[in-house]
């Protein structure tokens, strides 16, 4: 609960996972059905979990349960196989040959785009639909032939790391860092935003190789004292909705605060959109590479 | 009556041999005016939650012994909309209980009927004073949310409860007891000044200077006199803090130790965490270079504690010596092995320095001493009564568990206070009060509730017999509070409580 963006802008115990976690010990899942649709699937609960619950997947299933079938559209090549190393980019990604150019530079040579992202099953997970198992098993499968996999959505991340933990998968932000080719190019004045359903699909690895980042370059971070990524709010799936009970103008507000930044750097693209009011550059990961011309 | 487990008549191993269980909940309040009161707060705009199944969540605190069902929960988010809860809670004569963090262990913030104030919906941080080195906060925020708060600007809180999850006003009105109370006090005496909503339901500012009465009376005071709903508070800048431990296997010693080193301020931080009382950890931490030097040349040869490595030696030669031991060995050996690397993560470390002592502390704290259930009863005494009462305390502890925890702390005293009458602090305190906090270890094992209680019971008797104060003495324990502090003392406060609560209304089942 300390960390939950839903807590922190509702003040509603009730809409928590522990909150649901009680009154399912005396109730069924009709009457957590609103909690259920406020999370928003950042997983900042899950390293915080006294009891080492995987709250994410917990709720993932938990929603699915009733909800509609999917009507997400997949992008699958049939009989399509990722072979060697594969970025798997969302669409905004996709969509923008300059952005999609400099990440795969910064990727690396041996490194090509899967046309099948998987984004029709994270969206569906994000909007409480019930996924197809004929699609995430395939979408599986042609994946197990990957060498290494990049993934640029956190929900994605963390369907392959739960059905295929052997899979070499990692997050962009991760990539970067290990490639040690971000720690040159960040310092003290930067606030790097870390994407938070990736950090804590794989919190116990990730919170050294982030904290080394931090340590060596001296840069901000939207972690807590806990060392849970605060996110945003925003997603691939929700950047129009203004229903929800997460107000990312709230929660950047409060990544912010304290925090003097000059340029903001953001792992997950749709992250530039909520940061965009702030004077401060706002760049996405791969685009610090390429105004430093480090690429090669 | 006597009893035999030999089979002849059957008594369960968990069962209360001998021994008489003292406390029990209080019965539920009966409903009457609720409906009146109900559609009162409606028409004020107050939403009252009576979903049985959200209510649920206040079923019970961090004790888990304690259980009750309100009739409904408001989610405070004012103090004006305290004020109307209140005022209607006197005309219509409903209990009202008040939550913080829950993390009382007596059930003193779960209600037996009446209306649940949830107090965690007044959580935000209002303002922070560098220069004043003060900061204003709702009182219903988590100590670790206004930490979190106050680093942003380089500044952290000064003493605070171990587990950060406890609320500030919560924690106001019971004491907070840090490890670095031994220098700085409880976290009830780093309050400037507070703002109250009193059980008529008036909204008054109080200090030390403007209505000390009542500021008094708050802090420390089991929610008895108002609901504090804003605190100013001092803070300091943040810095990162080296920690040292020391290994004792006297237990003796060791407090003997701590208390030399509270007296003659020696660190900025101290405590002992226990494994048993085989293998006793003093922990000494400074938030500076300069005080850790000095330490090392002044008192380090002073104490008797060990470093890790002697320590290991002489526990493994007495182990070798008495074979028969060895799951306790092994135990101390796998409790080390988890324990220590928890309390010093490296993502949580730069340059040898713990940077978020609290957070470490607080995770560890959950993780190796919270479990699902909180039995916690501790004694709060004098210098004088500290090494025999907590020898006595350890003694009950190894009647009843395997395994356990003793954590005991120095809690520096700022004169005599009245906040300090009636509370944890114990009356013929000096100077400096110790508490220890008896912790089995239930490690998912399934006890009964009577079994856990007698427990309690008897580690509460040791505090008659020695007349000692409690941190917790409220709920389950009142029975406790005039056989410590005398009926004199508890009649006034009464008094007090009568006229300043008609209906007798709020936190009802807590101290009264």
């Amino acid at each position: 609960m300390l960390s939950c963006p839903v807590w922190h802008n509702t003040g509603d115990p009730f809409l928590t996972f522990c909150g649901r976690a009680r009154i399912l010990q005396s109730s069924t899942e009709e009457n957590i059905r609103d909690s259920l649709n406020a999370c928003i699937l950042c997983g900042s609960c899950e390293p915080l979990c006294s009891y080492d619950i995987n709250t994410v997947d917990r709720t993932i299933d938990a929603r699915s349960g009733s909800g509609e079938r999917t009507g997400g559209t997949p992008v699958t090549v049939p009989g399509a196989r990722a072979n060697g190393k594969v970025l798997l980019a969302n669409s905004l990604i996709l969509n923008d040959d300059t952005i999609l150019k400099r990440t795969l530079e910064a990727l690396g040579e041996e490194w090509s785009v899967f046309e099948d992202n998987g984004e029709d099953i994270s969206a569906s997970l994000e909007a409480g639909n019930q996924v197809d198992n004929y699609r995430v098993n395939e979408f599986i499968d042609m994946l197990s032939t990957a060498d290494e996999i990049v993934t640029t959505d956190g929900l994605i991340f963390r369907v392959i790391k739960r059905f295929m933990p052997e899979l070499n998968v990692m997050g962009l932000g991760e990539r970067m860092i290990t490639r040690s080719v971000l720690e040159e190019m960040i310092g003290p004045e930067d606030l790097y935003i870390i994407d938070s359903r990736t950090y804590h699909s794989d919190f116990k690895k990730l919170a050294s190789i982030y904290d080394g980042l931090r340590q060596k370059t001296g840069c901000m971070m939207n972690l807590d004292l806990n060392r849970v990524a605060t996110p945003s709010g925003v997603t691939i799936h929700n950047r129009n909705e203004d229903k929800k009970l997460v107000d990312p103008a709230r929660q950047v507000a409060w990544i912010l605060e304290g925090r003097p930044a000059k340029r903001i750097i953001v792992e997950k693209i749709e992250d530039r959109e909520p940061f965009s009011g702030y004077p401060a550059d706002v760049l996405f990961i791969t685009e610090i590479l390429e105004d430093n011309g480090n690429l090669g | 009556m006597s009893y035999k487990t030999d089979g002849s008549k059957h008594i369960g191993k968990d069962s209360l041999i001998g021994i008489p269980r003292q406390q029990t909940n209080p019965s539920r309040w009966s409903g009457k005016g609720w409906d009146a009161f109900v559609g009162e707060l409606g028409s004020s705009g107050i939403d009252v939650v009576t979903e049985p199944s959200k209510l649920s969540l206040y079923r019970s605190d961090a004790g888990g012994v304690a259980t009750g069902s309100c009739h409904g929960v408001v989610i405070a988010r004012s103090s004006e909309m305290i004020a109307d809860i209140m005022r209607a809670a006197q005309k219509h004569r409903i209990p009202v209980t008040v939550k913080g963090g829950g993390l009382t262990t007596e059930g003193e913030s779960v209600a037996f009927g009446g209306l649940q104030l949830d107090m965690r919906g007044m959580s935000k941080v209002i303002n922070i004073d560098r220069e004043d080195l003060t900061v204003r906060t709702e009182a219903g925020i988590y100590w670790h949310s206004l930490a979190e708060s106050l680093r942003r600007y380089g500044m952290d809180y000064l003493s605070a409860p171990l587990n950060m999850t406890s609320s500030v006003g919560g924690t106001l009105g019971v004491g907070g007891i840090d490890v670095n109370s031994p220098r700085l006090g409880c976290s009830a005496d780093q309050a400037v000044a507070l703002k109250v909503v009193t059980p008529r339901g008036d909204i008054v500012e109080c200090s030390e200077e403007d209505n000390r009465d009542l500021f008094e009376l708050v802090l420390l005071g089991y929610g008895q006199f108002g609901i504090i709903t804003e605190a100013t508070l001092r803070i300091r800048p943040f810095t990162p803090i080296t920690m040292h431990y020391f290994y004792y296997s006297s237990l003796r010693e060791a407090m003997e130790d701590l208390k030399m080193l509270t007296r003659e301020d020696a660190a900025d931080y101290l405590g002992i965490l226990t494994m048993l009382d085989r293998a006793i950890n003093l922990l000494v931490a400074f938030d500076s270079d300069e005080r850790e030097k000095m330490f090392f040349s002044n008192w380090r040869n002073k104490i008797r504690g060990h470093g890790e490595m002697g320590f290991a030696v002489r526990t493994a030669a007495h182990y070798l010596l008495r074979p028969w031991k060895l799951r306790e060995a092994l135990y101390l050996l796998d409790r080390k092995r988890t324990l220590l690397p928890a309390l010093s993560p490296s993502h949580h470390i730069a340059s040898g320095k713990i940077v978020d002592r609290s957070v470490v502390f607080s995770r560890a704290v959950w993780r190796f001493w919270g479990g699902r259930q909180m039995v916690i009863p501790d004694l709060a005494t004098s210098e004088d009564k500290f090494v025999d009462a907590i020898l006595k305390g350890n003694e009950v502890c190894k009647k009843y568990f395997d395994h356990y925890t003793l954590y005991c702390v120095g809690i520096k005293l700022h004169g005599k206070l009245p906040r300090y009458e009636l509370s944890c602090i114990p009356p013929d305190a000096q100077d400096f009060a110790y508490g220890c906090e008896f912790e089995p270890m239930l490690e998912g094992k399934t006890y009964s509730r009577d079994y856990l209680q007698s427990f309690k019971n008897e580690i509460y008797d040791i505090g008659v017999e020695m007349g000692t104060s409690y941190y917790r003495f409220g709920g389950m324990m009142k029975g406790y509070i005039r056989r410590v502090f005398g009926d004199e003392l508890v009649d006034r406060y009464l008094k007090m409580k009568e006229k300043a609560d008609p209906s007798m209304i709020l936190n009802r089942d807590v101290i009264f």
